[in-house]
C-alpha cells in the first residue's frame, strides 16, 4: 500500500505537486500520465523518498517515508528512471547486480545468489547478450532495458517505472510491459510513469491523470478513458476506440486540432460526472477511517 | 513474445562464476604483486642516492633495525643515512604516493567525473598558498613538534580551501557536484594568483616556494611521516568504507539513493575523507600532480570500475608511482642538486596521461 496525503512537493522552495492524495493498494497495475511538467517525476521521486515532502505525507505500508530508513525502503521499492548517466564502464552485469547491493552488508560482498538473481533478471529481459558489455557502449535503449533488469533483481514489492520505457521500440516495450503484468499478478505493485495514453490503455487497470501538480483524473481504465476527459487534458481533439483484439480503449489525436482551451467549459463536465467515483471506490476500503469530505474532496479539478 | 530462456542453456550461470572467480583471482594476484615490488622498491630506492650504499648493506641495516640481527655489521654513518635520511623520505613518498592516488579515486567517484583530480576542488592550491604564506613570513624556522610550522599551516590551507569551496557549492543545503568543481576552479585559481602576488613581493621566497608549488621530498623525514599519517589513515577509512556506495552512486543521486544509500552522508564523508588525504600529503610534500590522475585510469582500465579493488589497487600503484618519481628527482640532475618531484610525475603523467585519453577513445569507438 502506497500512499499520499495532500502532498505538496518540489524543488528549490516552489511546488510542483498541490495537494495530492492517492491511494494505491498493493497488487495494483497503475499507470500515470499527464502533460508534460505536470508533475509525474516528481511524484514519483516522492513516492520513493527523494524528494521530501514540505506539506502532507507520503506512506508505505502505513509508515511514512521519512521513518523508514533509505536501506528499508530499497527492499520494497525499485525505482526505474527515465534516463541513467553512468559516467563510468560497468559491465552491465554489474549495473543489474547492483540491483542486490540493496541485501549486501557495508562489508560483505554480492554472493552466488545475488549473481543468479541478477542473471535471471537479465534473462528475463532478454539482456544477457549485453552482459559483458560496459554500459557506456550499449544504446540507451539496450541502457534502459539493463535499468528494468537491475529493478527485477532488487526483487521489491513495488516497481516504480519513470518513463522506463521511453527510448525503446515498440516490441521492447510491450517486451518490458508484457513482464511487468506478470510480475503484477504474483502480486507486485507497479506504478508507471508514462506518456503513451494506448500502451497504458492496454496494460494498466487504473490510471491517474496529473496536471499542473495537481490529481484531475483517476480510476479504472475502462471509466476515465474518454473523448471528453482527455480532450481537456491534452487539449488536442481526440477520437476513441475499442482494440481490436484485447478490447479496451484506445487514443487516437487528430491533427491540427489542438485546441489549448481556456474557458470552463467542461469544468461542469467533471464537477458532475465524476465526484462519486472517488468515494466508490476508496471510500469503503479507507483502511483509516478517514471517510470525511475534506479528504475526498473531488479528484476531478482541472 | 520470445519465450527462449538462455538460462536453460546449461551453464550460464557457471559461466558468469568462472568470470567472477577469474576477477577475482586477477585482482588477488595483481595485488601481491604489486605489494612485492613496492617492497622490492622501497630497498632498492633506499639503496640508491648520491652516496651509492650497496643493496646488500641496505638489506642488513633494515633488517637489524627490525630488531633481528644479521651477524655482521654495518658503518653507523651509514646506519643513520639508511634509516634517517634515506628510509623515512622514500617511506614518506610511498604513503604520499598513496594518498593522492586514493583520493584522485575518491575526487573521481564522488564527483563523476573521470578527470577529477585533488586539484580539482582546491585542496591542494589551499595548502600550497598556506605555505607560501608560512614561507614569506618567515615562520618557517619555528618549529612545532619536531617539524616546521609549514606543514601546520599548509594543512590549514587546504582545510580551509575545503570548506570555502563546500559552502559556495551548497545549493538549498545540498552539496552540488557541478558547482562543486566550478567552486573549486574558482579558489584554486584565485589561491593560484596569491601565490603568485607572495612571490613577486618576496624575491628570496621565491625558490622555496616553487619547490613548494611542484613539491618536493627534500629533507623531509619521520617527522613529517607522523605528522600526515593521521590525516592519511583517517582519510582513508573514510574513503574505503564507502567503496560500494561510490559504485552506486555512478548510477545518480536519486539511484543510489533509491538503492539504500545515504548519498549526502555518502558524499560529505568521502569529500572530506579525500581532501584530508590530500591535506595530510600536500602538507608535508608541497603539490605534486598527475599520480592521482594517472594511477586511478590505469587502474581502472586494467580491473575495471569498482571501487573496492581501485581504491587497493590505486593505492599501491601510486606507492610505486611517487618512490620511483622521488629517485629521478633526486639522481637525474649531476652534482646532487634535487629536481621538485612534481616535475617528473607531471613530465611522466602528462604524456602517459595522454596516451591513456586516446586508447580509451579508441577502445570505446568513438574516435
Amino acid at each position: 500500500m502506497i500512499e499520499t496525503r495532500d502532498l505538496y512537493v518540489g524543488y528549490n522552495g516552489s511546488d510542483i505537486l498541490h495537494g495530492v492524495s492517492l491511494e494505491i493498494a498493493s497488487g495494483e497495475m497503475v499507470g500515470i500520465l499527464g502533460p508534460n511538467g505536470s508533475g509525474k517525476t516528481t511524484l514519483i521521486n516522492a513516492l520513493s523518498g527523494v524528494l521530501k515532502a514540505r506539506r502532507g505525507c507520503v506512506l508505505v505500508n502505513g509508515l511514512t517515508i521519512d521513518s523508514l530508513a533509505v536501506s528499508d525502503l530499497s527492499r520494497q521499492m525499485a525505482v526505474a528512471p527515465q534516463k541513467t548517466e553512468i559516467s563510468f564502464p560497468f559491465k552491465c552485469f554489474s549495473i543489474t547486480l547492483m540491483g542486490r547491493s540493496p541485501y549486501v552488508g557495508r562489508w560483505g560482498f554480492y554472493s552466488r545468489d545475488d549473481r543468479r538473481i541478477a542473471l535471471e533478471a537479465m534473462s528475463k529481459t532478454h539482456t544477457l547478450g549485453l552482459a559483458e558489455r560496459p554500459i557506456t557502449n550499449v544504446s540507451g535503449g539496450e541502457a534502459q532495458m539493463v535499468t528494468i533488469a537491475r529493478i527485477l533483481a532488487q526483487q521489491t514489492d513495488a516497481l516504480l517505472l519513470d518513463e522506463a520505457t521511453s527510448n525503446l521500440d515498440i516490441c521492447h516495450k510491450m517486451e518490458v510491459f508484457d513482464l511487468l503484468i506478470k510480475i503484477n499478478r504474483n502480486g507486485a505493485t507497479v506504478i508507471s510513469v508514462m506518456h503513451d495514453l494506448n500502451l497504458a490503455a492496454l496494460y494498466c487497470n487504473r490510471l491517474i491523470f496529473l496536471k499542473k501538480g495537481e490529481v484531475v483524473l483517476d480510476g479504472p481504465t475502462h471509466e476515465v478513458f474518454q473523448q471528453k476527459y482527455l480532450r481537456e487534458i491534452y487539449e488536442t481533439d481526440v477520437q476513441i476506440s475499442r482494440h481490436p483484439v484485447a478490447n479496451c480503449p484506445q487514443a487516437h489525436f487528430i491533427p491540427g486540432h489542438i485546441s489549448r482551451i481556456t474557458s470552463s467549459d467542461f469544468l461542469d463536465d467533471f464537477e458532475s460526472g465524476f465526484g462519486t467515483y472517488h468515494n466508490r471506490r476508496h471510500g469503503p476500503t479507507d483502511p483509516f477511517g478517514e471517510t470525511s469530505p475534506e479528504n475526498h474532496s473531488p479528484v476531478w479539478r482541472i | 513474445m520470445r519465450e527462449v530462456n538462455i538460462l536453460h542453456q546449461p551453464g550460464r550461470l557457471d559461466l558468469i562464476e568462472i568470470q567472477h572467480e577469474k576477477a577475482k583471482k586477477r585482482f588477488f594476484l595483481l595485488t601481491t604483486g604489486l605489494i612485492g615490488l613496492t617492497g622490492v622498491s622501497l630497498i632498492v630506492a633506499t639503496a640508491i642516492g648520491r652516496v651509492p650504499i650497496s643493496i646488500a648493506d641496505t638489506l642488513t641495516t633494515l633488517i637489524s633495525a627490525s630488531g633481528l640481527s644479521m651477524g655482521r655489521d654495518v658503518d653507523d654513518s651509514v646506519k643513520t643515512v639508511i634509516v634517517d635520511l634515506r628510509l623515512s623520505r622514500v617511506v614518506l613518498s610511498a604513503f604520499v604516493g598513496m594518498a593522492l592516488s586514493v583520493s584522485g579515486a575518491a575526487f573521481q567517484g564522488i564527483l563523476k567525473n573521470p578527470l577529477a583530480d585533488p586539484f580539482t576542488i582546491g585542496v591542494s592550491t589551499g595548502a600550497a598558498f598556506g605555505a607560501s604564506l608560512a614561507i614569506f613570513f618567515g615562520v618557517s624556522n619555528l618549529t612545532l613538534l619536531g617539524l616546521g610550522l609549514i606543514p601546520v599551516v599548509a594543512s590549514l590551507g587546504a582545510l580551509t580551501a575545503l570548506f570555502v569551496v563546500l559552502f559556495l557549492s551548497r545549493v538549498d543545503g545540498r552539496v552540488r557536484r557541478d558547482t562543486m568543481v566550478l567552486a573549486g576552479i574558482v579558489v584554486a585559481t584565485f589561491l593560484g594568483a596569491l601565490i603568485s602576488l607572495v612571490k613577486s613581493l618576496d624575491e628570496e621566497s621565491v625558490s622555496s616556494i616553487v619547490f613548494w608549488v611542484m613539491g618536493s621530498f627534500q629533507g623531509r623525514g619521520w617527522s613529517h611521516l607522523g605528522f600526515a599519517l593521521p590525516y592519511i589513515i583517517i582519510g582513508l577509512i573514510l574513503v574505503v568504507v564507502h567503496s560500494r556506495d561510490l559504485d552506486l552512486m555512478t548510477l545518480g543521486d536519486s539511484q543510489a539513493k533509491q538503492l539504500g544509500v545515504n548519498v549526502s552522508r555518502t558524499r560529505r564523508r568521502v569529500l572530506i575523507g579525500a581532501s584530508l588525504l590530500t591535506a595530510g600529503s600536500v602538507s608535508v610534500s608541497g603539490v605534486i600532480g598527475f599520480v592521482g590522475l594517472v594511477a586511478p585510469h590505469l587502474i581502472r582500465l586494467t580491473v575495471g570500475p569498482d571501487h573496492g579493488r581501485l581504491f587497493v589497487l590505486s593505492g599501491i600503484a601510486g606507492m610505486l608511482a611517487l618512490i620511483w618519481s622521488d629517485v629521478g628527482a633526486r639522481i637525474i640532475l649531476p652534482e646532487g642538486e634535487e629536481l621538485p618531484v612534481g616535475v617528473i610525475t607531471a613530465l611522466l603523467g602528462g604524456p602517459f596521461f595522454c596516451l591513456l585519453l586516446k586508447k580509451r577513445r579508441v577502445e570505446s569507438g568513438i574516435d
